[in-house]
């Protein structure tokens, strides 16, 4: 709970290491300089789907200055992946998507990886190719992988293939509610794949050592994965295996769930080394991650509501097609998020959903920015707002008539402790100037709310090393890019310990010294590393204040520590100085390690038997079409968030900016094109376009309070929530604007003048 | 591969000539080095940028003289371009970013011969020419006659581009070039459209109209139907409204990965209308009825 008064919290203090990365001294991943490193390089598969009948890799390995050249054939028979352990690091027998990776180079310059990449012969027997995941359930379609069942959960009665996932939502009796209901809106929405599209592209570095372990250094997001990964994948014992997380220029969640994420680089760089026997580097090209490494999918979505006459929701059914890709990767994960946040975040007392991942030949589902969520939601409050206009009601009326309430449940919370999406809208709609400002011609005003309910998953510890001066070094599992390593939890340390924010280090993830974290993934870096570092200052603090009282004469519960100086409450001059005390411990106890952890187990019983409170948002969007051309233009957003108690007011601002930027990207113009052959059309930023600054408004965003969440202090997670609504915000703007609902992303030109034609405007 | 730096004219010709369909030149690279990148690599470079005067930009015979080198952000700087030639500043000016323009030249612009490239359009309503040189001398010809196709131009393998001359149109004129693309600027031209035109002495009609259009064919169009549709003509709703249709009839997009061929067809109909309606209120100060 949020103490009355702080000294560190709150307060915008600089990034740890910002400075240093502006002014180009932080260490990326491509600044590693290993003496003796050869480069290396990835063959991948020009056909989205073939076998491979052999590989000849003589004439490669003749080239002088090539020093390993491999295929699957070298690499332990082992496969990786999620739900489905449906993958190979090197391609075996079958490429499933164009950039599959099928062999690698290591060799002593670029130029000699190139030359050898291209005289690497691989003999293909194309087979029919599937991208769409309509087609690819179908009897007809070509199976992707011959040996992995349908999901086990899977109801009776679908005749389908290539399926790698299945998720249920059913409460309540949808079907029969549907039919009582007074007015049903029925319709199909459909998102397209993009790159989380990271300026820093994927690097692995991996050097065997003379002690026989190799030493692996990454950019991805999750290095204990990774460790795990490696090992088994290139058949180590897991302790050989040492993982260094350099400087990360983004992620998204692109580098995200260990090798799954990465396409498997980390493993190949370390084949190639242990078989070089010399250090080796890969950097990818920016095409190479565009065709090859893991996206936002697609996702096809049914979507039927029955309300009453009054807007009160009643019913709810509805399918999801979640496109997998050529391996399972996240897809089963985030489909199935998909699939639950469909039902939405209302009150619905009746929901009825499938939702199938389905394998393609394309490249593979990664956990990006909020998986699932930003597709589900693009249908799922576009639909909210469709139904508002069927039934004539004000769109914030309609959404005020149906939010949850305390105590009440939505899909995937039994039960809410308080609710803040009331707010969240109100406020919204006073920002933006609903029904306030005068509408130009074709301009109008959208709103989307949006949710991103902090699921189960791993704990993680944090350790605190108090050093003899009263400064701290602090070790947890999770990686600094942006979010909280360098920014929120530095200002937990100096709160809790009572010392400046400068005398906190926060080291890079080393997993010989590191605790184990699952990665910085799903919001989750406050939440974990935020309680283990809290719980393991004041575990610190205590054997400081435990110490001191002998000093001081005084019961450790009657001190606390002020700029360094442990004092007496109420008579600050009997005091001591840390240094003296952390110095003295030298003698006792060696030095003061405080240690904490995040249950987590603990945490979601917690919150079952308690309720918890969940973040939630609402996005205003006020946009201007143009009807000659199709071309939107966003005057104005609003993102106004429940992040619970707000640590860096500044950082939590700018991780919203961020992920309403990156889906305002996805509304208005990105997207990974395909042809039926399932080769990337665009594969360079000449032809990906990612939205450029003058194409983004001015954000404003507005933080609610008083919702205190799970993290410390009453935290809640921010990285992800602020990507989930802005698609369907802007969809509803322009709808708004037009009368013209468009189903289909992007929401580009073309695709909002065809709109706008066929409904004869 | 091969580097070269010829220190002349002719010195670059004769390594052309050398080294055939093997060489490529270079200007400011900021289309041949993306190739390199993703496509195959020529056997030599011939880097024709430490040749010098190939980028002046200087009034001529009744018009203005650009070398070659001129860079787009010199075009985009120079007085007699933005005062005597403003539909070729208009197309510099929404051409890429500022480093983009730096960096690139017209006569790379030029010589890619990319039907999407945004100087190409209002040179051939400017009725510009080529000075287009081989061992074997020097001759001019129209734009209209110079691109061949998509990256063809008559230059083949072994002319190099060496000056453009732009006859300063009517006085009086107004033009508007009209760019379409998602990012405006920073992205490549779905449709480009040029159109400069005159009135007539009681402003009751327009004279002498110009429509180029770019990305919309094998090579950058004039679109010959509608401009003498509407030369002579007092402009209204219902003949805008034809010469919009008239001009998408003239043009054959391609559907690839920005758009479709259709949506291409719409935009040139939707420009076409919007250059026309503003140089007919720039002209004649009326709005079209
Ligand atoms: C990020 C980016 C954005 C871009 N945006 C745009 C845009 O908005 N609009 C647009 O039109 N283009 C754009 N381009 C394409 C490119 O910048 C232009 O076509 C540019 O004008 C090319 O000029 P250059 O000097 O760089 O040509 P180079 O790359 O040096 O050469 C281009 C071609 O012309 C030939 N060549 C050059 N000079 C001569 C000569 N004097 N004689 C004979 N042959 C010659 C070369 O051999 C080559 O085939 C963009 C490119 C990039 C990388």
């Amino acid at each position: 709970m949020a103490k009355a008064e702080h000294k560190v919290l709150g307060t915008n203090m600089p990034r740890m290491g910002g400075v240093e990365r502006v002014v180009g001294k932080g260490i990326y991943g491509i600044d590693l300089n290993l003496p003796d490193a050869l480069c290396g390089g990835v063959l991948r598969s020009a056909h989205a789907h073939a076998k491979i009948v052999s590989i000849d890799t003589s004439a490669a390995k003749a080239i002088p200055g090539v020093h390993a050249v491999v295929t699957a054939a070298d690499a332990p028979d082992v496969r990786y992946g999620r739900s489905y352990i449906d993958r190979y690091i090197l391609a075996k027998d079958k490429v499933r998507y164009t950039g599959d990776p099928v062999a690698a180079v290591a060799a002593e310059n670029q130029a000699l990886v190139k030359e050898a990449l291209g005289k690497i012969k691989v003999t293909y027997e194309p087979l029919p190719v599937v991208v769409d995941t309509e087609e690819a359930i179908k009897e007809s379609a070509p199976t992707l992988h011959e040996d992995m069942p349908l999901p086990k959960n899977l109801p009776e009665g679908f005749q389908v293939k290539n399926v790698c996932g299945y998720t249920g939502v059913n409460i309540g009796d949808a079907e029969a509610a549907m039919a009582d209901a007074d007015v049903v809106v029925d319709e199909v929405y459909e998102t397209r794949m993009i790159h989380p599209q990271y300026l820093e592209p994927r690097v692995a570095a991996a050097r065997p050592e003379e002690d026989g372990r190799i030493t692996v250094w990454t950019n991805a997001q999750a290095p204990f994965p990774v460790r795990t990964e490696v090992a088994s994948l290139t058949g180590q014992p897991l302790n050989s295996v040492r993982v260094l997380s350099t400087d990360i220029g983004g992620g998204f969640g692109g580098k995200g769930s260990g090798v799954t994420s990465s396409a498997g680089l980390e493993p190949i760089c370390a084949l190639l080394a242990m078989t070089a026997k010399r250090p080796v580097m890969i950097v990818m090209d920016k095409a190479e991650e565009t065709i090859s490494t893991t996206i936002r999918s697609g996702a096809k979505i049914w979507i039927k509501s029955g309300v009453k006459k009054d807007g009160t929701l009643v019913a709810r059914q509805g399918k999801v097609l979640y496109d997998a890709g050529g391996y399972s990767g996240f897809g089963n994960q985030a489909g199935g998020r998909c699939t639950q946040m469909v039902g939405g975040w209302y009150r619905l007392p009746n929901i009825h959903m499938d939702g199938l991942t389905v394998y393609t030949n394309k490249q593979v589902c990664g956990p990006v920015r909020g998986p699932g969520g930003p597709q589900a939601t693009f249908a799922m409050e576009s639909h909210m707002d469709s139904i508002a206009a069927e039934l004539g009601m004000d769109p914030i009326e309609f959404r005020l008539k149906n939010v949850p309430a305390k105590g009440d449940g939505i899909v995937g919370v039994p039960k809410l402790r308080d609710s803040s999406l009331p707010e969240t809208l109100n406020t919204a709609k006073e920002k933006i100037g609903w029904g306030k400002v005068k509408l130009g011609k074709n301009q109008g005003i959208g709103f989307a709310t949006g949710a991103w309910i902090e699921g189960s998953g791993p704990g993680g510890g944090a350790v605190v090393k108090v050093n003899e001066d009263g400064s701290a070094t602090v070790h947890i599992g999770k990686v600094d890019f942006g979010t909280a390593a360098r920014f929120g939890i530095p200002m937990i340390v100096a709160e809790e310990l009572g010392i400046p924010t400068g005398d906190v280090t926060v080291l890079n993830v080393d997993t010989d010294a590191s605790p184990w974290d699952a990665g910085t993934v799903g919001s989750r870096s406050m939440l974990v590393s935020g309680n283990a570092v809290k719980l393991a200052a004041e575990d610190a603090r205590e054997q400081i204040l435990r110490m001191a009282a002998a000093t001081l004469e005084a019961s450790p519960e009657d001190l606390e520590i002020v700029d360094k100086q442990i004092q007496v409450k109420g008579a600050p001059s009997r005091s001591v100085s840390m240094a003296s005390v952390c110095t003295a411990a030298h003698n006792e106890i060696g030095d003061v390690i405080g240690r904490g952890y995040f249950d987590s187990k603990a945490s979601q019983v917690h919150e079952r038997e308690q309720g918890s409170s969940q973040p939630f948002t609402t996005h205003a969007a006020l946009v201007e079409v143009d009807t000659d051309t199709g071309n939107v233009t966003v005057l104005k957003y609003v993102c106004v968030h429940d992040v619970g108690f707000v640590v860096h007011p500044r950082a939590v601002e700018g991780q919203i900016e961020g992920a309403a930027a990156m889906s305002l990207g996805q509304a208005l113009c990105e997207q990974v094109v395909h042809d039926s052959e399932g080769r990337t059309l665009n594969p360079t930023f000449v032809d990906y376009l990612m939205p450029t600054i003058n194409m983004l408004p001015p954000i404003e965003t507005v933080l609610v309070s008083g919702y205190p969440g799970a993290g410390p202090y009453g935290t809640k997670g921010a990285g992800e929530i602020g990507s989930v609504p802005p698609m369907a915000c802007i969809a509803n703007a322009i709808y708004n604007a037009t009368g013209v609902r468009v189903r289909r992303l992007p929401l580009s030109p073309e695709n909002v003048l065809r709109a706008l034609r066929e409904a004869g405007k | 591969m091969d580097y070269f730096e010829p220190k002349t004219v002719s010195e670059a010709l004769s390594l052309l000539d050398q080294h055939g369909e093997q060489a490529e030149v270079i200007a400011g690279g900021t289309d041949v080095m993306v190739d390199i990148k993703y496509k195959d690599e020529p056997g030599c470079l011939v880097n024709i940028k430490r040749i010098p005067d190939l980028n002046a930009i200087r009034e001529s015979n009744g018009g203005v003289h650009i070398g070659p080198l001129a860079t787009i952000h010199e075009l985009e700087e120079s007085d007699i371009v933005r005062e005597r030639l403003p539909l070729l500043w208009q197309a510099a000016h929404q051409f890429a970013s500022l480093q983009i323009r730096n960096t690139a030249t017209i006569g790379g612009n030029i010589c890619r011969a990319s039907p999407s490239g945004e100087t190409l359009a209002p040179l051939l309503v400017l009725e510009a020419e080529a000075e287009v040189t081989f061992s074997d001398g020097a001759r001019t010809e129209p734009f209209g006659a110079f691109f061949k196709g998509p990256g063809q131009t008559s230059l083949g393998s072994r002319g190099l581009l060496t000056g453009i001359s732009v006859p300063f149109p009517a006085a009086g004129n107004h033009a508007v070039y009209l760019k379409h693309a998602v990012r405006g600027p920073m992205d490549i031209a779905m449709v480009g459209v040029a159109v400069m035109a005159t009135a007539n002495a009681d402003k009751s009609a327009l004279d002498d109209v110009r429509v180029g259009l770019g990305a919309v064919a094998p090579t950058p169009i004039r679109a010959p139907k509608t401009e003498a549709l509407v030369s002579g003509k007092a402009l209204d709703a219902a003949l805008l409204k034809e010469a919009g249709a008239c001009s998408a009839s003239e043009s054959s997009p391609i559907t690839d990965q920005r758009s479709s061929g259709e949506y291409r067809g719409w935009i040139v109909d939707a420009l076409t209308r919007r250059g026309l309606a503003q140089c007919w209120q720039a002209l004649t100060g009326k709005e079209v009825a």
